[in-house]
């Protein structure tokens, strides 16, 4: 015992001791800290500068089949577009510049859209890109050998004449509403007139599906695929691995991919001569691919990271610190809910939903389970844009928007309860039971659905309604959304900051993949007025089409917003931002464009 | 022995037939589309894209067709994770930088083990033996990422002794070797502790066996004895885990990989689950199967070359 009481001490002793080292290893980190601060406050501007960044695995770097955000971070960088996107700093908005094209597009009609290209654009090998190129590029996107994802580019973002009927193999590409008009002149018709703002986004940056691809690479990757025995046609027989790795990954864009280990790190040099690369700082850029937050949160301490974001308890560390600035999310994260339920009928009553609406805590949720996130008591979330996108206007800087959106957080216990009743009596004085889903092995979504269910309790009453919890893995969560089969469950809606309007159509009646049970007329009409009808071209009257849009949804209340999912962002002292830490649609904190001083 | 051996190989390419044709039913009975979540794809799309792939076919259809593929040694190739790369050359890809890690680390395990385990088992129920049971318990239960996490924290973040993240040095040089140094060590502590154990364990029991009484009453001293007969005998229960170990090398530990920044094979698995990605799910599958049912085969072949006295398929 005596000898197991001397071990437990020596062991104490070497604890305490790890932990003063520790302690003097941070004291001696924020000296060195503030050392660098003056160093860097000296500092002039001199030498290459390096923006060093953390990333996410890349599966594959070919625009027509590419899906991920982190994907699209890259390709950002290696390919160019016809037109780019940056802040402006005069404005202190959003710009068009023109990239690969001569200048922005023309139109007389709205219909027909004409791209002049520059005469001397190539692929860092040397390869021209003229007008030949990007409809040849347009034409692999549209295969229906191919198949590639990205296609809807040019039939459902923007709808091209004949695009899904070339896609689906029913007509000739000569039909299709793409020509070369000469060498460098790019024709586009579409089928409905669309406002300016969607053609120019989908001719821009090169993260679109539209960017170019590099014929040869993309011919040589190409593969027939066995035609299998009982197959009737010859359709999705084409594939090719373009882009799938370093010599198979040409550029067109600003920088030039020159290292990419898989699943490890990758580096961009500046291509200097591109049209648009004085608008970008960085003449080098290391990205190493980290996917734990805590390794991130190390490396930018240490300083070997430009940028890191602080989510969850990592923020209460950091809450004060002036480098943290904020993203604004454009998704609305919260419970659906299965207004339509025949197992559980009580959902279907308005009041019951009315008071989950205004009985959710959101503040307890967002701050206290997020920490950084804000309550959403809305569907539409902040950053979306209304009116003339040159102004930045926000539709919910709107006054009519204003005018429909719950007050702070949205949480009315009073009027939550005033409804709770009817719905309560409407159930026959029965206690109500409602089961919620949320997703599986995410901790964070787990306590979400514990704070729900003790606040809904809490303010209720546990004899008047008992929740119930249900883990799903994500996939299987959304599967029983589309088959109606729930009565509660987490989700999210995002929207194209751009055109809010558009990103409504997951709320109408007859969307295909829809997961929630809403089915409005009035609803679906405002839609289709708004996107394809009479007021596409009426800002004022869309703008309030948006609001009575919104007003629906806060009356059937399909899904519970809750929160959205903003997060902290840090960047070193030595990273400037251009945007003064303004979150842009788009660009974000533009930092490829911020000024970069020497470590 | 041959006639037990072609058996044996009869046995296994059985065993992987069903692995693998279970695992096609149990991965395609998971739920989702290959096409993702994003509601807004349009149905063209959707339905184009798993036509093409075949998904769209009724199940018994679509493994018609992967039967067929896979008796012709045809796995295809990705359609998610390194899309219309064949798979096999995926899993090449990421093997060399796995199999240097595990190198390393078995470098490091077995003789550490193996010594900790012999001086546990002579230093019997002292406090040497007391001390390192003790570590062994300690470095079996806690779980390599742990240790991992542990030690990036310390080691390399607060007293800066070692890079946080493996370098990306494509050869192997002193630095890189130096950024190996802690994913190494995270995944030889469990080694270390596991063979540590079992030498002690199968030490012990042979240090009391009556053949050790003989051999020292022959005239072998302590040494002797031990080394030339406890020891010798204590390794055949020991290759039932050196072995697996051996061939263990090939694969990769997702997390130690995930913390480190490591571009191994460890997270393959659980990628291509997750972006369903049948084609090189079943070939990873197939792969560990492989590499498991080999193991299992030279476990038992190399009961017969540790003691002659086990004869392996002879005939009663």
């Amino acid at each position: 015992m005596k000898k197991f009481k001397k071990l437990l001490a020596l062991m104490l002793i070497i604890a305490m001791t790890m932990s003063i080292l520790a302690g003097c290893g941070k004291k001696t980190q924020d000296v060195t800290k503030e050392e660098e601060e003056v160093e860097v406050e000296k500092a002039e501007s001199t030498g290459p500068k390096v923006y060093r960044k953390s990333g996410m695995s890349t599966d594959t770097l070919n625009p027509h089949v590419s899906d991920s955000t982190s994907e699209s971070y890259v390709m950002e960088l290696i390919y160019g577009n016809l037109l780019d996107l940056i802040y402006d700093k005069e404005s202190e908005g959003l710009k068009f510049i023109p990239n690969h094209a001569e200048a922005l597009p023309t139109t007389e009609d709205g219909i027909t859209w004409v791209f002049k290209l520059k005469k001397d654009i190539k692929w860092t090998d040397g390869t021209p890109i003229d007008a030949n190129s990007y409809v040849w590029s347009w034409k692999m996107l549209l295969d229906p050998e191919l198949i590639n994802s990205g296609a809807r580019a040019l039939f459902d973002t923007i709808p091209v004449v004949n695009a899904l009927e070339y896609f689906k193999g029913e007509v000739e590409w000569e039909e299709v509403g793409i020509k070369a008009l000469d060498d460098y002149t790019l024709e586009i018709k579409l089928e409905t007139q669309m406002p300016e703002i969607d053609v120019l986004l989908t001719f821009s940056r090169g993260y679109q599906a539209t960017t170019p691809v590099h014929k040869e690479l993309y011919e040589a990757g190409m593969k027939e695929k066995v035609k299998k025995e009982g197959e009737e046609d010859s359709k999705g027989l084409k594939e090719t691995d373009y882009a799938t790795s370093l010599e198979k990954t040409p550029s067109s864009g600003t920088y030039k991919l020159t290292e990419w280990v898989r699943d490890q790190h990758k580096v961009y040099e500046k291509n200097t001569g591109t049209p648009v690369a004085d608008y970008y700082t960085p003449d080098r850029i290391e990205e190493r691919v980290i996917s734990e937050n805590s390794t991130r949160i190390q490396l930018f301490e240490k300083g070997e990271l430009e940028a890191v974001s602080v989510t969850g308890d990592d923020y209460e560390k950091y809450a004060e610190d002036p480098r943290i600035v904020f993203q604004e999310a454009n998704t609305v994260w919260g419970f659906y809910i299965n207004g339509k339920s025949e197992k559980n009928p009580i959902l279907q009553n308005k009041d019951l939903r009315k008071a989950l609406f205004y009985g959710i805590n959101r503040d307890a949720i967002s701050k206290g389970v997020f920490k950084v996130y804000a309550s959403s008591p809305y569907y539409i979330s902040t950053p979306c844009m209304v009116g003339d996108w040159k102004e930045g206007l926000k539709y919910r800087d709107t006054e009519k928007a204003k005018a429909i959106t719950p007050e702070g957080s949205g949480y009315n216990p009073e009027l939550a309860k005033e409804y709770f009743e009817k719905a309560y009596a409407a159930n026959g004085n029965k206690k109500i039971q409602i089961e919620i889903i949320y997703f599986e092995a995410q901790e964070t979504m787990k306590r979400l659905s514990e704070v729900a269910e003790e606040e809904y309790e809490k303010l209720f009453g546990s004899d008047k309604l008992d929740i119930t919890l249900r883990a799903m893995p994500p996939m299987a969560a959304y599967d029983t959304y589309e088959n109606g089969d729930y009565d509660m469950g987490i989700g999210a809606r995002g929207q194209n900051t751009f055109n809010a309007w558009k990103s409504m159509v997951v709320w109408t009646s007859d969307f295909p993949n829809k997961t929630d049970t809403m089915y409005n007329k009035e609803f679906d009409e405002l839609f289709k007025r708004t996107t394809q009808g009479d007021l596409m071209n009426k800002p004022e009257e869309r703008i309030e089409a948006l609001v009575r849009m919104e007003e629906i949804l806060m009356d059937e209340i399909p899904l519970i917003p809750i929160f959205q999912n903003n997060n902290a962002v840090m960047y070193q002292d030595r990273i400037k931002l251009i945007t003064g830490g303004k979150y842009m649609p788009e660009v974000g904190f533009a930092p490829y464009q911020a000024e970069i001083l020497d470590q | 022995m041959l006639r037990y051996i072609g058996q044996r190989l009869a046995a296994m390419a059985i065993t992987l037939f069903l692995i693998i044709s279970i695992s096609f039913f149990v991965l395609h009975a998971m739920p989702g589309s290959i096409v993702g979540d994003d509601p807004m794809i349009p149905q063209e799309v959707r339905k184009a894209i798993e036509a093409k792939y075949h998904l769209d076919k009724p199940l018994p259809v679509q493994y018609g067709y992967f039967l067929k593929d896979f008796l012709s040694f045809e796995f295809g190739t990705s359609l998610k994770v390194q899309p219309r790369v064949p798979v096999f050359n995926i899993i090449a890809e990421k093997l060399p930088i796995t199999l240097q890690l595990n190198i390393f680390s078995l470098i490091l395990t077995v003789p550490l083990g193996i010594t900790f385990g012999i001086i546990a088992a002579l230093k019997k129920n002292t406090r040497i033996d007391h001390t390192i049971s003790t570590l062994t318990i300690f470095f079996i239960s806690v779980p390599s990422f742990v240790f991992a996490a542990v030690m990036q924290y310390y080691m390399a973040f607060k007293w800066d002794l070692v890079p946080i993240l493996l370098s990306t040095e494509p050869t192997l040089t002193w630095t890189k070797f130096k950024s190996m140094i802690l994913p190494i060590l995270s995944l030889s502590f469990s080694g270390i502790a596991g063979i540590t154990r079992y030498m002690r364990a199968e030490l012990c029991d042979a240090l009391n066996s009556e053949y050790m009484l003989l051999a020292k009453t022959k005239g072998l001293s302590q040494v002797q004895a031990t080394v030339k007969h406890a020891i010798r005998n204590s390794f055949i229960p020991l290759a039932n885990i050196i072995v697996p170990m051996f061939l263990g090398i090939l694969g990769g530990s997702m997390v130690v990989e995930n913390i480190f920044s490591i571009p191994g094979t460890g997270s393959l698995m659980v990628r291509s689950i997750n972006a369903l990605d049948h084609p090189l799910s079943i070939a990873v599958l197939f792969f560990y199967s492989l590499i498991g049912l080999i193991s299992i085969l030279l476990v038992d072949l190399s009961y017969g070359i540790i003691d002659p006295r086990i004869r392996i398929g002879g005939r009663k």
